[in-house]
């Protein structure tokens, strides 16, 4: 058991290494094609390719981590940094921004964004919180004031649709389905270590979320402090999601995705798929970016390929009886 | 005073000669780490000279004037190192609330919980999950994790999990560590969360300083497993280890543990040895049906006829 299991985690290394170099490989190829002026060529992929995949990894890892993460802490299946309402602070946050900021200020829109929405996330996760811990003190009841909160905001972007520009309407529209090029060294500089802190906080809660599977009172028992491990985790999947979506605006499903099909394939240890979820996801996002730039035409939004793949994919899993409630 | 009719077992273990001393009340709390705890505190001046010792081998757990939210209302009660608790009583009687307290899980709102001779808010978690297992009832676990997965997080043992032979033999759990949990029947899965339970203190249950509680460990057990782990719970405890559980199958019970403590509303009605606690008119007051009880030279049979109110 422990043996195939140890091939099925070298299994999945390699294909992340791979998919990795093959991503390296490819950002050369593709912008080696064009044989204009060296400086010119430089600078696009110092300026915009490599922050591009550096984005693209990073935004990918801090989804799919906090998917799992989120996940057994929430001891739900279902919760996933966009279900469970971290990203409609931010969205909301965005659209507000995007709709209502006044002429004068759009040329500063480029930074406030992010920090807007880094700011929606963490405040959408606070409400969530103490909502659910004032309703029910139940890992259910975060689920559900997660929706009321998400729906809550869906609506708040809805009217303020009937009353914004086309212009305006068309950027919030391309952010809510997520963008990978907004980003530039600034973003990336204040963004990186704060996704990276994030993942690594949650690698150390790997021990004690593996306890969490019994339940809440055989975890205390086995020497867990659990709500003070969730109020962490909750936190800390706030700071990496936050992040991520300020960076690179809602993408959808890659942190209910990865992890599903992660642990068909190595098991439920989050010692081994809290890594793994990262590096999968960095490494599905950087080739979901790459083929975009591969293709050259428009700019895909992220979460139009990530749905469409992830989509048949999980019904795939469901039918096949893999993943159940 | 209730604590005079507690039970003093026989064992052949080495220290049942001082087993006196232990019973008297003041000569329990002499652990000196243990000044700490305001209430009670009359023992230091007239503890014997090994009293450290005492402390440690003796009286495991101890409970003062503990009181929980409505819940659980305890004067005193102790339990001594190696002894086997069974604990009945009707539905809503506090059991759950008695072991979850004595596990430190619940923090009693009045009175004094003692756990190896050091008051339960000197205890962390971390150091808890060290020496003391809890079985609650309700666990649940919506992830399809493999048993043997499951049982490996709460291994201490690290790596493969390998069930003890004396837990294979009353649990027989082996047969399906390649099954996924939630697709095991109800009787399976309490096997499973049983063993995983004593995993967790596998090596001092071994050495004989374990503490385990069980909240109802024969629920949804066949009737060969319920005798089985009533067994393996009793040979644990000779060898040392102190075990609490609460049962419904009170023939069973009274048969296989040192002491039956009898609870209503919260309350201990009466605790010691089975042949006293598990009287007729003890088990009618309490559970509301008649009851038939003989005794015989090593066993007490007990047969619950019809409930009372039906008549």
């Amino acid at each position: 058991m422990t043996g195939t299991k140890r091939t099925a985690v070298t299994l999945v290394v390699i294909t992340v290494l791979l998919s990795l170099v093959i991503g390296v490989v490819g950002i050369v190829s593709v912008t080696g094609l064009s044989d204009t002026a060296a400086d010119l060529k430089q600078h696009i992929i110092v300026q915009l390719q490599i922050p591009l995949i550096l984005t693209a990894c990073l935004v990918g890892a801090a989804l799919s981590i906090s998917g799992a993460t989120l996940q057994v802490v929430l001891r739900n299946p279902l919760a996933d940094p966009g279900i469970i309402g971290i990203t409609s602070g931010a969205s909301l946050v965005a659209a507000l921004l995007l709709l209502l900021t006044p002429q004068w200020a759009t040329a500063y829109l480029h930074y406030l964004l992010p920090l807007g929405c880094f700011i929606g996330a963490l405040l959408s996760t606070f409400i969530i919180y103490r909502l659910a811990r004032k309703l029910l003190g139940s890992s259910t009841a975060v689920i559900l004031a997660g929706i009321a909160i998400s729906t809550l905001s869906g609506a708040v972007i809805a009217w303020l649709y009937m009353f914004s520009d086309a212009n305006a309407l068309r950027n919030l529209t391309f952010w809510l389905m997520g963008s990978l090029y907004q980003t530039n060294w600034l973003i990336l500089s204040v963004g990186g270590p704060l996704i990276a802190a994030a993942v690594a906080l949650q690698l150390y809660f790997a021990g004690d979320l593996n306890k969490l599977y019994a339940g809440e009172l055989a975890a205390k028992s086995s020497g867990v402090d659990v709500e003070k491990l969730t109020e962490r985790a909750l936190i800390v999947c706030a700071i990496a999601v936050g992040t991520a979506v300020s960076m690179a605006g809602s993408i959808a499903f890659v942190g209910l995705l990865v992890p599903h099909i992660l642990r068909l394939i190595i098991g439920h240890n989050n010692r081994y798929l809290l890594p793994l979820s990262a590096l999968s996801g960095a490494s599905l996002l950087m080739l979901v970016a790459l083929s975009s730039e591969m293709t050259r035409a428009i700019t895909l939004p992220v979460s139009m390929v990530t749905a469409t793949l992830g989509g048949p994919l999980l019904i795939w899993a469901l039918a096949k009886g893999q993943i159940k409630g | 005073m209730k604590l005079k009719n507690f039970s003093t077992q026989q064992r052949p273990d080495s220290f049942s000669n001082q087993q006196k001393n232990a019973d008297e009340e003041d000569s329990i709390n002499t652990n000196p780490k243990q000044n700490v705890s305001g209430k009670d505190d009359d023992a230091d001046s007239n503890c014997p000279a090994n009293s450290h010792n005492l402390a440690d081998n003796h009286t495991v757990l101890r409970l003062q004037n503990v009181k929980v939210a409505s819940r659980l209302w305890v004067e005193g009660l102790r339990a001594k190192k190696g002894e086997c608790v069974h604990i009945i009583g009707p539905n809503g009687a506090g059991k759950s609330t008695l072991l979850l307290t004595l596990a430190g899980l619940i923090e009693a709102d009045e009175g004094n919980v003692m756990l190896l001779g050091k008051p339960m808010s000197n205890w962390s978690l971390a150091t808890l999950a060290n020496v003391r297992t809890l079985l609650a009832q309700q666990s649940e676990s919506g992830f399809h994790l493999s048993v043997k997965e499951y049982l490996s997080f709460y291994a201490t043992a690290q790596q493969d999990v390998l069930i003890p032979p004396v837990l294979e033999k009353a649990l027989e759990v082996s047969g399906f560590l390649n099954k996924i949990l939630t697709q095991l029947s109800g009787g399976e899965r309490q096997r499973v969360e049983i063993c995983r339970s004593l995993l967790q203190i596998w090596p001092q249950l071994e050495r004989g300083e374990g503490i385990a509680f069980l909240d109802e460990p024969l629920q949804g057990l066949d009737i060969r497993h319920q005798y089985a782990l009533a067994s393996l719970v009793k040979f644990l405890c000779d060898k040392g280890n102190t075990i609490l559980m609460t049962s419904h199958d009170i023939a069973l019970s009274a048969n296989y543990c040192d002491s039956l403590w009898l609870m209503q509303k919260g309350c201990m009605v009466a605790f010691g040895k089975p042949q006293k606690v598990a009287t007729q008119t003890n088990l009618e007051s309490v559970f509301e049906c008649h009851f038939a009880i003989s005794k015989h030279d090593n066993f007490l049979e007990i047969q619950v006829c019809a409930p009372i109110s039906l008549e």
